[in-house]
């Protein structure tokens, strides 16, 4: 696996507080990487080290090869949005865009471009300062876009859109890893980094948790089969039965939650059957990645 | 650079602050002018603290400039105010991050922004001139000052000095606005105060320690405009605003250079 960032022990720390605690992780090319962490786990402080901006205490990274003590040598290949759209709110979108552009030597053709991609351009002449949330968002997405970036860097990027338009800026970001853009994403909305992100790097109290596939970090907390009889009362008896196999149940509300693996299943309806019991439900669920988040960092707590 | 100083130009000719700033100062130097004229018999003076200017000084070659001189202090305090607030906002606006993201060789930033400011900070001077000299022309008739003195080459020999003189106290100024704005990282706290010691505390402690005007620096960026006083010359007004700078800037171009961008 050929990576685009690599951290290693990186570290920030302001006067005792330490910010990001000895990181170290590898983020492969042309795949889109989730980077999650609950709010003050360190996320911004980390994206800000990689695009030059804060100076590690310890440590170091390199994104494109080049180490992040020359920024010069890797930010023009590196597209970034971090923490929120800034902008200046008496420009236009246009403007805005046009200062970053002329800043980058880019040429005016991939604003329009950009502003076209966003869905921005029949408001391309409104000042900043009018535009949602929603549209700030989608400008600070195309600001990024501005270098045609071989490293997208975007910190919250679905932050404030609506279901429409996480649905947009998913495609897009999907259209770019597939274009071979190397994207790397944080964001605190797990559900949707579930669903765009082929790897993930868990972080908390600065420091990392989990770095992998996101179909590893899913594969390893263990399934679940939800469990409805057609009398309530049916529930504790198979609640026994589950755990006389060997694996243990909970009843939460009309249901019994048991942490067992697929192959269970059937084992279990029939046992229920030959008890008189008729099961309604019998359902495999995989813990979603809130889930599995949460226990990472339950488990560390 | 050259990237850094258009870039910064595509802010700074928002029509708000580019019509306006350069409305500002052109009506403001149209009335400081028009007052040395209107007040010229009158006995509470004509210049500035109620300095009284004569028909005759008027008539000099230089007196077609004396209305532009004495209108650059005020020209200073607006070129600081709009060198800090470009330069806070920044911070403030939380731009700062983007500009260091497209351009990350820090001190190129900085540079390209002052130079677009010192050219924005030209523009003022220029319009302030013309403002100045267009209304001298116009009210000296009606007031019988003498003007032949005003045709002659010393004039417009004094054109250039003075032009140059107030430019160059215009940018001093805007320096210092700019250094302020990037160690206090925010615009009205950085107007706020330079404003209140250029043109509160360092007119009272001039006035009440004799002999300290010669060590404040908005006495000494002033005085470069009008190129001397009684007191302080010229080059004493010059090497010691220049001393000013490399401290005000030195601080402000280090804070720059290895601060951490967090906003």
């Amino acid at each position: 696996m050929r990576a685009v960032i690599s951290a290693e022990n990186l570290t920030k720390k302001y006067g005792d507080l330490v910010a990001v605690d000895h990181v170290t992780f590898d983020i492969p090319a042309g795949a889109i990487t989730g980077f999650v962490g609950p709010n003050g786990a360190g996320k911004t402080t980390t994206i800000r080290m990689l695009l030059g901006l804060v100076k590690p205490s310890a440590g170091s990274a390199r994104i494109l090869e080049h180490p992040i003590s020359e920024p010069e040598t890797y930010l023009p290949f590196v597209g970034a949005m971090i923490e929120g759209p800034a902008f200046y709110p008496a420009l236009s979108g246009r403007e805005n865009l046009r200062v970053l552009a002329r800043l980058g030597d880019f040429p005016y053709e991939r604003v329009e471009e950009l502003l076209e991609l966003v869905g921005l351009a029949d408001r391309a002449t409104s000042k900043f300062k009018t535009y949602s949330l929603g549209m700030k968002q989608r400008l600070g997405i195309a600001a990024a876009l501005l270098p045609q970036p071989k490293v997208l860097i975007l910190d919250e990027p679905v932050n404030g859109l609506d279901p429409a338009g996480i649905h947009e800026v998913r495609n897009l970001l999907r259209s770019l890893a597939d274009s071979g853009i190397s994207i790397f994403v944080s964001s605190h909305i797990l559900s949707e980094l579930e669903v765009i992100a082929d790897h993930l790097v868990v972080v908390d109290h600065g420091k990392v948790l989990f770095q992998g596939a996101t179909k590893d970090l899913l594969a390893a907390h263990k399934p679940r089969l939800a469990v409805r009889g057609s009398n309530a009362s049916d529930l504790k008896s198979v609640q026994e039965l589950a755990f006389a196999a060997g694996f243990p149940g909970e009843i939460i509300g009309d249901q019994l939650v048991i942490m067992a693996p697929e192959s269970f299943a059937g084992e279990l309806n029939k046992a229920a059957f030959d008890k008189g019991i008729v099961l309604t439900l019998l359902q495999v669920t995989r813990p979603t990645l809130e889930e599995s988040f949460f226990e990472i960092t339950g488990g560390e707590k | 650079m050259i990237r850094v100083f258009r870039s910064e130009w595509r802010k700074l000719r928002r029509p708000t602050l580019f019509a306006g700033t350069l409305g500002i100062v052109f009506g403001l130097s149209v009335l400081i002018t028009s007052l040395l004229f209107i007040l010229l018999d009158g006995e509470g003076g004509n210049g500035p603290r109620g300095r009284i200017i004569t028909r005759d000084t008027l008539a000099l070659p230089s007196g077609l400039y004396l209305g532009f001189t004495n209108f650059a202090g005020l020209l200073g305090t607006i070129a600081l105010s709009v060198f800090a607030a470009q330069t806070a906002l920044e911070y403030t606006n939380g731009t700062l991050r983007n500009l260091l993201v497209r351009q990350p060789k820090r001190l190129v930033l900085l540079a390209g922004k002052h130079l677009s400011m010192c050219s924005f900070a030209l523009l003022t001077v220029l319009v302030s001139a013309i403002g100045s000299i267009g209304i001298s022309l116009a009210l000296a008739g009606t007031k019988n000052v003498n003007t032949d003195a005003w045709f002659t080459s010393e004039s417009f020999e004094l054109f250039y000095s003075n032009l140059g003189n107030v430019y160059l106290s215009a940018i001093a100024y805007g320096t210092v606005g700019m250094a302020v704005g990037i160690i206090l990282r925010s615009p009205i706290s950085s107007i706020a105060i330079s404003l209140a010691w250029i043109l509160i505390l360092e007119g009272i402690l001039s006035f009440t320690v004799d002999g300290l005007d010669k060590w404040l620096p908005g006495q000494l960026m002033s005085l470069i405009a009008e190129s001397s006083n009684s007191d302080i010359s010229y080059t004493y007004a010059l090497v010691g605003t220049a001393i000013y700078l490399t401290i005000f800037g030195g601080i402000a171009t280090t804070l720059f250079l290895k601060r951490d961008v967090s906003n």
